[in-house]
């Protein structure tokens, strides 16, 4: 090798003069230019081999998991929602994940061809609107949201390349129309719009364990299939229910017809399909006030339940008379008054009471204020204001004052289950087991004791036989109120609702079922009383509810209301 | 020697170069590969953890209330649990009868099973009987028990099992319609 072929070798000379520093620093930055252009070009050989030989060989074992890569996984900003499941943890809405379709039109091939493949396979849209959308001078455009996996396919099956898929979540409600009103429904871009999916927007959309409620998905559809019976018997224009667990106050069970599908839910919101009867109807509630009045009268003054009040004359205050349904027209004990459901008695109750003390009692159930509950839909109860004698006489038998059916139903059940008040609520909060927290006393347990054999009698003897289970002794009154429409009430248009218990003996749930607007049947004699629409409604949903819970029928256990039967004198009134 | 020496030691060097530079490159490989394994496999489990979600749906969506109820009405022929169906003991089942001492159809279907066990299970449905006999000789408080036997015996001489669920709940109903008309 001549010294002058390679470079490397002239590395070793050396230069001696004035000038030989100089040189030494040429030939030091020669050296590194040198080598880092080698390390360079090494760099790039490695990784060429990398590229093409190594990676071409390593792929080739990896091809069975590509497929598994043509998914997507889920984008962080995802419309993912968490799971609502009932009490059992049957799923009540869910997120599903699904294509949607979007189109870039710059790279639509063939417009006109491309729209008429896409109409073929969403018929429910038009052609000239996608052409619209595909001739667009936009870089985005949807076409369709959502679509099932069948529909992907065939427009995979089309093949342009300006159309482009996204996935993301959806919601899904297995159970459909059944819990419409309790669970709501989202919006396009999964945000709640009602119910629970409003309320707990944020908690669903942040944290992923799913939301268990109190529901119990078959009781819901016990519940809502008698209902629709006696709406449909009754030619009812609408109708709600629950069932409540009388001690804690979980809602097992909310009905509110007519109902909608979450997933199309009415474009226009004021739609009688939208609203909950339950949490925004706001009714006077009739007779089923009693209880209250009856309950106040028997804590707060300690009335002998063999106390007569007179029956016989109605009773006039200003230009309003206040009179029976079905007049006895003698004076009637404390059971008596309930059993027939004597307006008459009930308000010389009342004034018994006086105006302060029924204020109070009805205050401490709760309807005097917004009840407290875990849906944004609650509306608040219309109360005289200013009160006066008047109103004491008339809330007394409950019409002057419109209350929810919730609020009905918890009130009910803090009379009924040895006097606790009650919250109602919808979501499981876990603490159900261990009942630690201090409860608010509202009757004596002798107070509530009473009401229940009361309530007892008006099933055993009273209006509301037909709401009688044998072995599930069901005790409960009932509600018969001409609607007020614009301020005047109108006779044809009632609101009938039983509220009650079972067993009555040991109460385990409440019940309520209201009937909007019934009218007489050939079956029911001309009545459209709430003893024959709701009560036996009530009756059909007990006995299913007992099969189903397996509760054990007490058939032989005497009966709570027989004491009472010393204070009735005529023990087969008619019923109404 | 000390040349050679030197030069060994410059081979070996080299060589160790080569040797760590290439095992280096290949455990780089290989964890790039294992990653990208990885990720191919949380692709899948995400994959499949959707359809189990996919697929609860379906279960949830198939075993509405309503659904089933209307399945079962057509092609069952069940029906709901009534509380008459319930009873608090299990003494209330209605008691077979003693074959030993009466000719009817119920003979000829226990002698048509024909094992072993035929003979246990007559002399249990004697006890059984005699059992009964004393309550009701006692006029027992119970209701059931006061049903005359013999009742109880013809309705239970057509064999259940050859007829189904839907005969047993109808052959059960039955047998509380006969409670109840002896009450």
């Amino acid at each position: 090798m001549s010294r002058k072929s390679s470079p490397f070798l002239n590395l070793s000379l050396r230069i001696m003069g004035e000038k030989s520093g100089d040189l030494d620093l040429v030939r030091g930055r020669v050296v590194l230019l040198a080598t880092l252009f080698m390390l360079f070009y090494l760099g790039v050989m490695v990784r060429l081999t990398d590229a093409t030989v190594i990676q071409g060989y390593l792929n080739d074992e990896e091809q069975i998991s590509q497929t598994a890569l043509s998914a997507p996984a889920v984008q962080e900003q995802s419309n993912y929602r968490a799971d609502i499941v009932d009490r059992n943890g049957v799923l009540l809405a869910t997120s599903l994940k699904t294509a949607s379709l979007h189109a870039d039109p710059k790279i639509i091939l063939n417009p006109q061809e491309t729209a008429a493949e896409l109409v073929k396979i969403f018929t429910d849209m038009s052609y000239g609107d996608v052409l619209k959308k595909l001739q667009s001078p936009k870089r985005f455009v949807w076409i369709k949201r959502n679509m099932t996996p069948d529909e992907q396919r065939k427009v995979l099956e089309i093949g342009d390349p300006g159309l482009v898929f996204d996935y993301d979540y959806r919601r899904f409600y297995p159970q459909s129309n059944l819990f419409s009103h309790i669970i709501g429904y989202t919006n396009i871009d999964g945000h709640g719009q009602a119910g629970i999916e409003r309320s707990f927007d944020k908690l669903l959309r942040t944290n992923h364990d799913p939301l268990k409620l109190t529901m119990d998905v078959r009781l819901q559809h016990i519940l809502r299939r008698e209902v629709q019976n006696a709406i449909t018997d009754f030619t009812a224009i609408g109708g709600a229910g629950v069932i409540m667990d009388v001690n804690n106050g979980a809602v097992l069970a909310s009905i509110s017809l007519p109902d909608f599908d979450p997933h199309a839910p009415k474009t226009d919101i004021t739609a009688p399909e939208m609203f909950n009867r339950v949490t925004l109807g706001v009714y006077e509630l009739g007779s089923t006030f009693k209880i209250f009045t009856t309950a106040a009268l028997l804590d707060q003054k300690n009335t002998n339940l063999a106390t007569q009040y007179d029956t016989s004359k109605p009773i006039r205050v200003g230009n309003h008379t206040i009179h029976d349904f079905h007049p006895e027209k003698r004076p009637l004990t404390i059971p008596e008054i309930f059993m027939v459901s004597s307006n008459i008695g009930t308000v010389h109750m009342a004034q018994d009471i006086g105006t302060e003390g029924l204020k109070k009692f009805y205050s401490d159930l709760g309807f005097f204020r917004k009840p407290d509950f875990e849906i944004d839909e609650v509306a608040s109860p219309i109360i005289p204001n200013p009160w006066r004698e008047i109103n004491t006489m008339t809330a007394s038998f409950g019409h002057g004052i419109a209350v929810t059916p919730l609020q009905l139903v918890s009130a009910a059940s803090a009379v009924i289950n040895g006097g606790l008040k009650v919250t109602p609520h919808l979501v499981e909060d876990g603490a159900d087991a261990n009942k630690t927290q201090t409860r608010t006393r509202i009757i004596s347990r002798e107070t509530s004791l009473k009401m229940r054999q009361l309530l007892r009698l008006v099933v055993s003897h009273g209006t509301a036989r037909k709401a009688d289970v044998p072995g599930y002794e069901v005790g409960g009154k009932t509600g018969t109120a001409e609607k007020n429409i614009h301020g005047r009430y109108e006779g044809d248009k009632r609101i009938a609702v039983f509220v009650g218990s079972f067993p009555i003996y040991d109460p385990k749930y409440a019940i309520m079922i209201l009937v909007d607007e019934p009218h007489p049947n050939k079956s029911s004699y001309g009545y459209a009383t709430a003893g024959w629409v709701a009560a036996p409604a009530v009756g059909r949903v007990v006995a299913a509810m007992g099969g189903l819970t397996a509760m054990q029928p007490a058939r032989d256990a005497a009966d709570i209301s027989d004491p009472l039967l010393q204070y009735v004198a005529d023990k087969g009134s008619e019923d109404h | 020697m000390k040349l050679i020496l030197a030069r060994l030691s410059t081979l070996l060097v080299l060589m160790m170069v080569i040797v760590s530079g290439s095992s280096l490159f290949w455990v780089s490989q290989k964890v790039q590969q294992l990653e990208r394994q990885q990720k191919s496999l949380t692709a899948q489990i995400a994959e499949e953890k959707e359809g189990i979600r996919v697929l609860t749906a379906e279960w949830d969506y198939l075993n509405r209330p309503e659904r089933l109820e209307r399945l079962s009405q057509a092609y069952l022929g069940l029906q709901e649990l009534t509380p008459d169906q319930l009873l608090n003991h299990a003494n209330y089942i209605p008691l077979k009868q003693d074959v030993a001492h009466s000719e009817t159809p119920a003979m000829n279907v226990s002698a048509q099973i024909g094992n072993g066990s035929t003979r246990q299970t007559i002399g249990a449905n004697a006890r059984n009987d005699h059992r009964s006999n004393d309550r009701s000789k006692k006029g027992g408080t119970v209701g059931h028990t006061q049903t005359p036997a013999r009742k109880i015996y013809d309705i239970q001489s057509k064999p259940i099992r050859e007829n189904g669920v839907a005969a047993a709940s109808q052959n059960f109903n039955r047998i509380l319609e006969t409670e109840r008309d002896a009450q």
